[in-house]
């Protein structure tokens, strides 16, 4: 064991003093692109549970905002009191270490089929959903003068170009991206003042414990934009799980949700503007998959999982192409 | 010529089998990995048996996937789209036939 977290021990140290200490070090995920320990700090007599989320591996091309915007992001949430874990300390040039931070741990259930199967047997999918809605409206109403620092971003500047320019990059022609891109151009919806985006606000990035939604996860793609890109996005037939026939992340349908995000003060966006962004968010998660096989096939960063996702452009293909031509809602 | 004995989907049989057995006593990302290589090693079988083809767009337009794409880009298709539509409907069945065909709605299986 000896070695193996001393790089947190130190970077403990420089923050908290040297009497600080380590303990129950667990290592939750060492993969090829990140390393996530969870760990208690002992301060006397006090103990805290922690999470230390490192990034080991970054593309030129990332489509992902660094750890320390997700950082900084993380705690403007946090003081305008929306629930995110704790933000603790970002790791910096001085700690030697990988890129990432420190926050709180928050016990509960992130697994999306559970959570619908918790769900359904509770009787609890619209009142989730109506709690997304209202955190979701909280969100996309936060001071924009908190978040300037994402307002050059791609995605912030125009997030139809950011996808196209992504998929050019990664030198794979694929129609059916081409046609997605292609249609979305088309049918542009009417501009709306930025908000934070969560971006990537769906099931798997939620914190659950029993039927409450107790902590927003996963701010890499945080940008500025139109909060229908957030309700888009939940609603995209990918990120309904084992429940296709329910729009709102696979827990319920569209009225609970978008009731509770317009009394916390969200725009409601009308059917179109709602459906551009569905095939919005089916086009991107296709150009996402898309990346993970060209990281593959480069020889960037290989495994079973990035080949799969590859092969599974396809899927997000179909399903597309059903939704583009009327089969799909 | 006689036939390589067992044949080659024999051995991606056997390959899959035994990863879904080896998971068992894998534990967290490695378990998980196994059973997406299996998933891959399923996806290798189906092309085998029936590489199908995404040849539908192909057919009906003739062009090759740089003269597609540009011609996507630029409009040039627009007054083709139901006929477009469909054609890339039918090659994404297709790919999705030999990805995950429980994936597919019900009227595109077994086609």
């Amino acid at each position: 064991m000896a070695g193996r977290f001393d790089d947190l021990a130190a970077a403990i140290a420089r923050r908290f003093g040297s009497a600080a200490r380590i303990e129950n070090v667990e290592v939750a995920t060492l993969g090829g692109s990140n390393r996530t320990l969870l760990f208690d700090l002992v301060e006397g007599a006090s103990r805290r549970r922690l999470v230390s989320r490192q990034q080991t591996y970054l593309a030129g091309d990332s489509p992902f905002i660094s750890p320390e915007e997700q950082f900084r992001v993380m705690r403007e949430v946090y003081a305008c009191g929306l629930p995110v874990p704790e933000p603790i300390f970002v790791y910096d040039e001085a700690d030697g270490t990988d890129a990432g931070f420190v926050t709180a741990f928050v016990a509960g259930e992130t697994g999306p089929k559970r959570i619908q199967a918790d769900a359904d047997a509770n009787g609890a999918g619209e009142s989730m959903a109506a709690q997304l809605g209202t955190l979701l409206g909280r969100l996309h109403g936060l001071p924009l003068d908190r978040f300037d620092f994402l307002a050059s971003r791609a995605d912030s500047v125009d997030p139809l170009s950011a996808q196209r320019d992504r998929y050019d990059g990664y030198g794979e022609i694929r129609p059916v991206i081409e046609y997605g891109l292609h249609w979305l151009d088309r049918h542009r919806p009417p501009f709306r003042p930025s908000g934070l985006v969560h971006g990537d606000f769906r099931l798997g990035n939620f914190m659950v414990a029993g039927t409450a939604i107790t902590s927003l996860l996963d701010w890499e793609c945080a940008h500025l934009g139109s909060g229908a890109e957030d309700i888009g996005w939940l609603c995209t037939r990918s990120w309904r799980f084992a429940r296709p026939d329910l729009p709102v992340g696979g827990l319920a349908g569209t009225e609970p949700f978008l009731a509770a995000y317009a009394d916390a003060g969200g725009h409601v966006p009308d059917a179109d503007e709602h459906r551009w962004w569905q095939i919005f968010g089916l086009t991107r998660w296709a150009i996402l998959n898309l990346m993970q096989a060209e990281g593959h096939m480069r020889g960037t960063r290989r495994g079973p999982v990035y080949a799969a996702c590859g092969r599974n452009t396809a899927l997000v293909e179909y399903d597309l192409m059903m939704t583009l031509t009327g089969r799909y809602a | 010529m006689t036939e390589a004995y067992p044949p080659l989907d024999e051995l991606l049989v056997t390959v899959r089998d035994f990863l879904m057995e080896v998971r068992q006593s894998l534990t967290g990302a490695q378990r998980y990995h196994a059973q997406v290589a299996a998933y891959l090693l399923e996806i290798a079988m189906r092309e085998l048996k029936d590489p199908g083809g995404e040849v539908a767009v192909k057919n009906s337009f003739g062009l090759d996937m740089q003269r597609l794409r540009t011609a996507i880009r630029s409009g040039a298709l627009d007054s083709r789209d139901e006929e477009l539509s469909a054609a890339l409907l039918t090659d994404a069945i297709a790919a999705v036939a030999i990805t995950r065909p429980d994936h597919l709605h019900p009227e595109h299986r077994d086609q």
